[in-house]
């Protein structure tokens, strides 16, 4: 079933076109990344979705309505927008009991995700002191009040040092694990590539892609290269899995058409030891260049202003 | 529509602007007393002293009231607030009206607090320079009806806030319009001075008998409600960007 049913979406902002007919879908549970150049239409798309922009034409729906009819928006669907922001003398904690108290949830809810994006100790402090890091966890702990079965990031890693940008994995494949369809927009594919399923891209507004990791590594030419104590039992296992392997010069395992993660689980379900794991060749990062060339930032043809 | 309102509340008090304006109105209307009995007692008029003339000058707190409807509104869109608004509650026209009765509450509040500075600092006073101001019923009725009058001027600031979402802007038209407009207008065209937001809180609180105090209530209200519908109908059809 589609959680996300964006159709024929068009939306324009005085003579720039953002969107031209977008359409695509999302099923439940998936993790998807909506990938795009800067200016594809990205954060119109979503906010379109979530009630605050109006399309010009087209529809875009979350659960089967638009954001404005869903019962409980905010307990169904969780955003995090990009510029989206808090008034920099309230703290952290008080802007959570605002939503909180608006959406009728027991205080405490809000230190529990604030303990949850690691933001306890600053919870009393004002939002002005906060790093851009500090500010992208309070708009997740926002997102997260209503425990909601949508999540809606927009460039969610934007700000994020290393140890954060490993916390936001961790923290998406949770929300995975749970069961909760998450969609992550970004301009840069191997950021979200370890994290999702399948990736919609879009570029000037306009629909390019949608495919699962795997389907786009294979594309490309990519492969992974397994280095193993038994080769073979590998190579067989990878066989009875769909995934023809072949074994190289060196040893090593290398499968076209599959993940490095789908690779590690499936050598760790046969008890297969793994010395080694890496994806070569075809990079992601190519791929989606490929798929976007001529992106719309660079000839000013879409985009919110 | 309660927790609406609640949470409204709670981001009123959850930053110091609304403490700022609270200590500014009492300032400005204790200033204001001091002024108006020296100036009484300079002239002589011991008739300009009467406890109806000293209750008004809170009315002075409607300057403040206004500033922080508009900055409750406009704030929104200053600070980028109007996502997480916007998102916990679509329909933004609730929003509006939910921001009018929380800034409306809380302006009753400035407003008594500038009230009571004026009590606490001018009544010691003109007790130690011999005037005795004796409050009757009259009084009591003026003043409460002053108080509902400031707090309607807040609901009226939200309304100016939804109306021109640039904060600057909308807090340079309102204030300037209450202290320079009004009076110009009210100069140039003799009639048309009592029926303008300054003249209908008079009339409301007693103040000035130009027009009946239900008259100068509806119009008072009129005007909040007349600039809320703008307010909100521009609002519904904004983009959030």
């Amino acid at each position: 079933m589609a959680v996300i049913e964006v159709t024929g979406l068009t939306k324009h902002f005085g003579r720039t076109v953002a969107l031209d007919g977008l359409s695509f879908s999302v099923d439940a549970g998936q993790v998807c990344g909506f990938l795009g150049p800067n200016g594809a239409g990205k954060t119109t798309t979503l906010r379109i979705l979530l009630g605050l922009l109006e399309p010009n034409g087209g529809q875009a729906t979350v659960l089967g309505r638009t954001y404005r009819e869903l019962d409980a928006p905010a307990g169904s669907v969780g955003a995090l927008l990009e510029n989206s922001g808090f008034h920099p003398g309230r703290s952290a904690r008080n802007h959570l009991r605002y939503l909180t108290t608006v959406m009728g949830l027991p205080s405490g809810r809000a230190d529990e995700v604030l303990e949850l994006v690691g933001l306890t100790e600053a919870a009393d402090r004002r939002v002005k002191g906060y790093s851009m890091g500090m500010r992208q966890r309070l708009g997740l702990a926002a997102s997260l009040l209503g425990d909601p079965q949508v999540l809606l990031l927009d460039e969610p890693a934007n700000g994020l040092d290393p140890e954060g940008m490993r916390w936001l994995r961790g923290f998406l494949r949770d929300q995975a694990t749970a069961g909760h369809t998450v969609i992550i927009s970004s301009h840069v594919l191997a950021e979200v590539a370890q994290t999702v399923d399948e990736v919609v891209i879009i570029n000037r507004g306009r629909f390019v892609d949608q495919s699962s990791i795997a389907e786009l590594r294979a594309r490309a030419g990519g492969s992974v290269r397994a280095r193993s104590t038994d080769a073979a039992g590998l190579r067989a296992a990878l066989r009875d899995a769909g995934m023809p392997a072949k074994r190289t010069r060196s040893g090593e395992v290398e499968v076209t058409g599959a993940t490095t993660e789908e690779v590690g689980r499936l050598a760790a379900a046969n008890g297969i030891v793994l010395l080694e794991l890496a994806s070569e060749g075809g990079s992601l990062e190519e791929i989606f260049v490929s798929l976007t060339t001529g992106s719309a930032a660079n000839d000013g043809t879409g985009g919110q202003p | 529509m309660i927790r609406l309102v609640r949470g409204e509340l709670l981001k009123v008090v959850t930053t110091r602007t609304v403490y700022g304006l609270t200590a500014g109105a009492a300032a400005f209307c204790s200033l204001a007393m001091v002024g108006f009995v020296l100036a009484a007692r300079r002239s002589g008029n011991s008739f300009a002293l009467s406890p109806h003339n000293f209750a008004f000058l809170g009315s002075n707190a409607i300057f403040f009231v206004v500033a922080l409807g508009v900055i409750t509104m406009a704030s929104e869109g200053r600070h980028h607030t109007a996502d997480p608004t916007f998102l916990v509650t679509p329909h933004r026209l609730r929003v509006l009206v939910a921001k009018a009765v929380a800034v409306m509450v809380v302006s009753i509040g400035i407003g008594a607090v500038a009230e009571a500075c004026i009590f606490a600092i001018g009544l010691p006073w003109l007790a130690a320079i011999g005037v005795h101001l004796r409050f009757g019923g009259i009084t009591w009725v003026n003043l409460a009806c002053q108080l509902l009058g400031i707090g309607v001027a807040g609901a009226l600031g939200v309304a100016v806030g939804g109306v021109v979402p640039n904060q600057v802007a909308a807090l340079i038209v309102a204030v300037a319009w209450l202290f320079i407009g009004e009076g110009l207008v009210g100069n140039i065209f003799l009639r048309i001075g009592r029926y303008l937001v300054l003249g209908t809180l008079s009339s409301f609180s007693g103040s000035s008998q130009v027009l009946p105090r239900w008259e100068g209530g509806l119009l008072l209200l009129f005007y909040v409600l007349a600039l809320s519908g703008l307010s909100g109908w521009l609002l519904e059809r904004r983009d959030v960007t």
